[in-house]
């Protein structure tokens, strides 16, 4: 009696990890509240397309949940040691695993490597994902198993061009009579591309729902475990949390952004969990260094030949800084999918500044530093100096947590004598680049700004590259350019550069730690607040999920497997 | 309201005529609202995007082009290219959506079925309901019945989808778990057991739209009941001593005057879709399509689909005036 206890035991512990077959577990049922709208990622940059499009096509190598780049269709990863990089940084090559095959059971070589980057950097084609294939001079397929990028500069960080699932590879059989402005009319190829991944389109309907089943061709013939999946898509965030972790109608639910009181309720029913990973998507607050009075003439308003009357004096920024108290505003906000930060740059670690300075509130030493840059509280308790009074406005995008922030930011500010008006815009004009609207983040007619961004893969150097003299948007530049601070500083536009001529890890995040110090901790142009992470859920009865915040979600969803 | 529509004029060319340059008055407006409102096709990129990249987006989407050119290409887009294609002949670029760069008229023929099913049910269910209650309530005003079924009416009317909806679901999905509260749009209904799971995922978002629009036009045929049982006729047939049946066929016949012009004024709208019916099921009909459409400022898409409901509305007021004449021939 006692030996067969033991005996169903040990299968119960052992049958989740027995190697099932291709297709044994049936339908897997994914939700993408926001549905996704194209299948291919070159025509839109959403992640709500990407990821879903990850299941079916793949790049020559992603990251995993670390960070690392690890190969996917190459058979190693590129590296000075093993002769992929040149030692002039111009030249990288890859290797594709020997005997691929499409979906369609065609092989997959070199030249549909080669012609998805010229795909990509064709010019009519509007590719939205033309930045991973910047400063590629040319693409050569020497042999059906050899692609080599040949770079215009040293390139000391390679792997945006065809890493990630930002930028897959294309079947050129597929896809050759979509080039440049063509690429539109290809509807069936952009709704149905071939693919590598682990499974193959069934049926797409556009921004409602998406069905797959395995891919017979794939290169691992004991996987995917499931053999049908539907990606659906409607509802918001707190319906999908709760087709997972209430009503357990799904398997995973993509982006479970919800108070995070509600998603522990939610937890609690005991159906699923909630699964998060911290990338670099940093919610913060930005300082206007340029003057956006509205009396000024609309070619110089915002501009930097008017500097800001009032936060320009870098002891003024630092004096806002001081007084919020960032663990309250993760708490509230994001709770356990937040994290208090002082960094532009989080992650990953080796890239991350040791700076937690800005983490505990301090509204005496903030007043203590108004009083010192001159600025005294009036009779009706803000603060003044030489008659002009301490008072912003404050703008952000229309979102439930923002206009909790901005609340909570007011009354701190308010608390050490300045006076704050607040301001919300509409996210689709906010994040707009419409020229002519004057309510876009990047016009910045107003003194200081809420918002959140990060940046692709796991090297900052280009999303450091924004805060350089030249990107500062002006009429000049028909109010492009992703300064949006106006900062100049010649000292950061050299280091900046010196990190462009600079290769090795260790070397660049040296430096990278520098340049973030100069926009945060030093300059206080910028001041971040909290660390957002992705937040998903998948219920109990899926196995094998491991959060990814360097890639697709569904980065090993070949690994998934119905948990018994 | 209805007698003014019908004094305007008869239904010759002239009116088919002035109706078709209406149509074309309304995509004028139409498209001139949505230019000049702010927003950006490409608002909903991610930041991470140069500047650069986004330009050369834009330009291949067309949106560098001023606004007559693109107004002119859309005209002809819809009224040349889109008729042509239908007919098998390929007469150049038709119309994009923004979004997913699909034929307009293909991801509209997509979301059809779902919403014909899905809101036209809650239509048709809803105008089943009302029937009764409004008569029942118009027989005898101030009676017990006619006190229940307004205060049902009331309720109906009065409270939110967003709330009935997920009411329902709270209920049926989450506690009972009896009903699915995702619609899947994917379900081929074939056989029995098609139709039986299609009947399933309808119940809730049916009797959510069904208790709305009952609520509506059993209020409408009460008044009317109630106005055609204060008639010298009605009054004499009932002296007269004539069964309650046939009064109650005068009555109705009268009383379904307005009725006619509310359920036919208000057929457009199902087509328009329920947005917030179909967002709390994930329906994903017209309604959904055009919401998203609007905030990711889909130009062609918004344009197209709120073009196709003010046809509706012109054609709509056209069956109703035909309806009006025969049911009732004064008016003939």
């Amino acid at each position: 009696m006692r030996n067969v206890a033991m005996i169903s035991a040990l299968c119960t512990v052992l049958a989740p990890m027995a190697h099932a077959e291709r297709g044994a577990d049936g339908q897997l049922n994914i939700l993408y509240w926001q549905a996704p709208s194209t299948l291919n990622p070159y025509l839109s940059s959403g992640t709500k397309d990407l990821e879903p499009s990850s299941l079916v096509i793949e790049p020559l190598a992603g990251f995993d949940e670390k960070g690392d780049v690890f190969p996917r269709l190459a058979a190693e990863i590129p590296s000075a040691e093993n002769g992929g990089i040149s030692a002039d940084l111009k030249t990288v090559t890859w290797r594709l695993k020997p005997g691929l095959k499409w979906s369609d059971g065609t092989p997959v070589t070199s030249e549909d490597v080669k012609f998805t980057a010229d795909y990509c950097m064709n010019p009519d084609g509007g590719c939205a994902q033309l930045g991973r294939y910047e400063g590629i001079d040319r693409v050569e397929a020497p042999d059906p198993l050899t692609v080599v990028i040949h770079y215009a500069a040293p390139r000391p960080n390679p792997f945006t061009a065809f890493t990630g699932a930002q930028s897959p590879i294309l079947q050129k059989a597929q896809f050759a009579g979509c080039m440049g402005a063509a690429a539109s009319t290809c509807t069936d190829q952009n709704f149905r591309p071939i693919g590598t991944g682990p499974f193959r389109v069934t049926e797409f309907r556009t921004n409602d729902a998406l069905t797959l089943e395995a891919n017979p061709n794939y290169r691992d013939p004991a996987k995917p475990a499931f053999a049908t999946v539907t990606v659906k898509g409607g509802g918001d965030a707190a319906g999908a949390a709760t087709a997972v972790l209430e009503t357990g109608e799904f398997d995973y639910a993509w982006n479970t952004q919800v108070p995070p009181d509600l998603l522990k309720s939610m937890e609690a029913a005991g159906k699923g969990r909630v699964v998060t990973a911290f990338g670099t998507l940093v919610e913060r607050v930005e300082m206007n260094l340029s003057d956006p009075s509205p009396d000024l003439p609309e070619t110089e308003r915002a501009t930097i030949k008017h500097p800001h009357p009032i936060l320009s004096d870098e002891r003024v920024r630092r004096a806002l800084s001081m007084a919020l108290d960032r663990q309250l505003l993760s708490d509230v906000g994001y709770g356990p999918t937040g994290r208090a930060t002082c960094n532009l740059v989080p992650a990953p670690e080796v890239f991350a500044s040791d700076n937690t300075g800005c983490i505990a509130q301090d509204s005496e030493g903030a007043m203590a530093l108004l009083d010192q840059a001159g600025w005294v509280p009036g009779t009706d308790g803000v603060r003044e100096k030489d008659g002009r009074k301490l008072h912003l406005l404050f703008q952000t995008s229309a979102n439930p947590i923002r206009q909790d922030y901005q609340a909570l930011i007011k009354q701190w500010w308010q608390n050490i004598g300045v006076s704050v008006e607040l301001k919300v815009v509409e996210p689709a004009v906010f994040f707009g680049a419409d020229a002519n609207s004057p309510d876009t983040f990047i016009r910045f007619n107003a003194d200081v700004e809420m918002f959140a961004n990060n940046f692709d893969g796991t090297d900052p150097e280009p999303y450091l590259a924004r805060y350089t003299c030249d990107k500062a948007p002006s009429p000049d530049t028909q109010w492009q350019g992703e300064n949006i601070n106006r900062y100049c500083n010649a000292e950061f536009d050299k280091l900046l550069a010196e990190l462009g001529r600079t290769s090795g890890v260790q070397a660049r995040g040296a430096i990278a730690k520098k340049l973030n110090d100069m926009l945060t901790k030093d300059g206080m142009v910028v001041v971040p607040l909290v660390d957002r992470g992705r937040v998903s859920a998948h219920s109990n009865a899926l196995g094998g999920v491991v959060m990814n915040a360097w890639d697709s979600e569904l980065w090993n969803a070949a690994d998934w497997v119905r948990a018994r | 309201m209805g007698q003014r529509i019908v004094e305007r004029g008869g239904l010759g060319a002239g009116t088919l005529i002035g109706r078709l340059a209406l149509l074309l008055v309304i995509s004028g407006v139409i498209f001139l609202l949505i230019e000049a409102a702010p927003g950006d096709p490409l608002g909903q990129v991610p930041l991470t995007l140069s500047p650069e990249v986004r330009d050369r987006m834009r330009a291949a989407l067309g949106m560098d082009q001023p606004w007559h050119l693109r107004y002119l290409l859309w005209l002809k887009q819809l009224f040349w290219i889109e008729p042509l294609h239908w007919l098998g002949i390929d007469a150049g670029q038709r119309l994009i959506s923004y979004q997913s760069r699909a034929p307009v008229f293909d991801v509209i023929a997509e979301r059809l079925p779902q919403t014909l099913w899905v809101v036209g049910g809650g239509y048709l269910a809803g105008a089943a309901l009302a029937l009764p209650m409004g008569l029942i309530a118009g027989w005898r005003p101030g009676g017990w019945l006619d006190r229940a079924c307004t205060g049902l009416a009331m309720l109906g009317w009065s409270l939110p989808t967003f709330l009935t909806g997920v009411l329902l679901v709270l209920i049926f999905g989450v506690w009972l778990g009896w009903l699915p509260s995702v619609y899947d749009t994917t379900l081929r209904v074939q056989g029995w057991e098609g139709l039986a799971q299609q009947a399933r995922q309808m119940v809730m978002p049916v009797a959510v739209l069904a208790l709305y629009n009952a609520g509506q036009l059993s209020r409408v045929l009460r008044a009317a009941m109630v106005q055609a049982a204060a008639q010298d006729y009605i009054r004499t047939a009932r002296a007269k001593g004539m069964p309650t049946r046939v009064v109650l066929w005068h009555m109705l016949r009268n009383a379904l005057l307005p009725v006619v012009t509310v359920v036919a004024l208000g057929l457009p709208g199902v087509f328009g879709g329920a947005i917030i019916t179909e967002q709390v099921f994930r329906v994903n009909g017209l309604g959904q399509l055009l919401i998203g459409a609007v905030q990711a400022n889909d130009l062609p898409m918004v344009l197209t689909l709120t073009f196709l409901f003010g046809a509706l509305i012109v054609l709509c007021n056209l069956v109703a005036d035909a309806l009006y004449r025969w049911l009732d021939p004064r008016l003939g």
